[in-house]
C-alpha cells in the first residue's frame, strides 16, 4: 500500500515551492507573450517608415501577482496607440478606418509555446532548480527551495 | 444562409443574432434591438466598414482556432464587436453603452443549430475604451464587447458526419 510521505522542510515549505513554480512558470508564458508581440511590432503597422521603437520597447511585464484565490501576470504597454491599432480607429493621417492588430495574432501563434514554457518552467521550480530572472530555471544547477 | 456550412454562414448567423435580437420588452428594458433606427440601424460590419460609414456603427471580427481536442472538428476563440459613436458627447457615450447592453444580451446564452453544426456562447467582457488620441480621431468614442465562441463548424464536421 502507498505511504503518504511528508515532504522535505515540511508542508509550509512546499507550498513555498509551488508557489514560486507557479511564478516561474507565468514568467516564462510571460516572456514567450512578450517576445512574440514584439517580433509583430518589428514593422510598425503600415509602412514601416515610422518606426521609432517606442512600442516595442514599451511592452512591459506586471507581476506575477496573486490575484483572488489564483495568480496573475500581465502583460501590456502604456503607449495608447498601440491599443488604437488593436481595436481600430479612424486615422488622422490615412482618412481611413484603420485596424493592424498585433497582441491578438501574437497570442494565438505563441499558445502553444506559452503552455510549453510554463509547464517546464513550473517542473523544474517545483524540483528545485534556482529560478533565473526571465523565469527560466538553470537546469545544470540543483538545489532546495527556501 | 443561417448555420455554419461555411465560415461566412457562421459569420452572417452571429451577425443576425446580434442585431435582431431584441431585448425584454418588460420594464427596464424596452424591446429595442441593435437593428433600430434609434441604435445601430443595422450597420454592423463585418472586418471593416465602408469608407462613408455613417455613426454609431459597429465593427465585428471572430478569430477561432482548432485544436487537437475532438479531432479538430470543434473550434473555438473571440468574437469582437467594437461600436464607434461620434461625436463624443454625453449623449452618444450613454448610448454607446447601451449599444453595449442590447449586443450582450442579445448573445447572452446564446446557441444556434440551424443548418446543421452549432454555434454558443456562454461568455462576454467589455471594456469601454479610453479617449482616442493621436493618430486616431480623437472625436470618437468607442466601447469594444468580447464574446467567448465555440462552433462546431458543419463545414469540418460534414467530413466526418455527412
Amino acid at each position: 500500500m502507498a505511504q503518504w510521505k511528508r515532504p522535505p522542510g515540511g508542508i509550509d515549505a512546499f507550498k513555498s515551492r509551488l508557489e514560486r513554480a507557479i511564478y516561474a512558470g507565468l514568467t516564462a508564458q510571460a516572456n514567450a507573450l512578450r517576445n512574440a508581440w514584439k517580433r509583430n511590432l518589428r514593422g510598425g503597422f503600415t509602412s514601416g517608415d515610422f518606426v521609432t521603437g517606442r512600442a516595442i520597447n514599451s511592452i512591459r511585464i506586471a507581476g506575477p501577482e496573486r490575484q483572488g484565490a489564483g495568480f496573475m501576470v500581465r502583460v501590456g504597454t502604456d503607449v495608447k496607440y498601440v491599443l488604437f491599432w488593436e481595436v481600430g480607429h479612424l486615422n488622422l493621417f490615412s482618412r481611413r478606418y484603420e485596424h493592424v492588430p498585433t497582441l491578438a495574432p501574437a497570442l494565438e501563434e505563441s499558445l502553444e509555446v506559452m503552455r510549453q514554457r510554463f509547464r517546464a518552467a513550473f517542473t523544474r521550480a517545483l524540483a528545485g532548480s534556482p529560478i533565473t530572472p526571465d523565469g527560466d530555471t538553470e537546469p545544470g544547477l540543483s538545489g532546495t527551495a527556501g | 444562409m443561417a448555420g455554419s456550412n461555411s465560415t461566412v454562414d457562421v459569420l452572417e448567423t452571429i451577425r443576425s443574432a446580434l442585431v435582431n435580437t431584441a431585448m425584454p420588452a418588460t420594464p427596464p428594458w424596452l424591446g429595442e434591438k441593435l437593428a433600430d433606427a434609434g441604435l445601430l440601424g443595422g450597420r454592423l460590419y463585418i472586418i471593416r466598414p465602408p469608407e462613408d460609414a455613417v455613426y454609431p456603427y459597429a465593427v465585428m471580427r471572430l478569430n477561432l482556432a482548432t485544436s487537437g481536442t475532438y479531432n479538430g472538428e470543434r473550434a473555438t476563440g473571440v468574437l469582437e464587436v467594437v461600436l464607434y459613436d461620434r461625436p463624443v458627447t454625453e449623449v452618444n457615450l450613454k448610448r454607446l453603452e447601451q449599444m453595449a447592453d442590447v449586443a450582450q444580451g442579445a448573445l447572452f446564452a446564446y446557441s444556434d443549430a440551424s443548418g446543421g453544426g452549432l454555434i454558443f456562447s456562454r461568455q462576454s467582457a467589455r471594456q469601454t475604451l479610453p479617449p482616442f488620441i493621436d493618430p486616431a480621431d480623437a472625436n470618437l468614442a468607442a466601447v469594444r464587447v468580447t464574446f467567448d465562441i465555440t462552433v462546431w463548424p458543419r463545414v469540418l464536421t460534414r467530413y466526418v458526419h455527412p
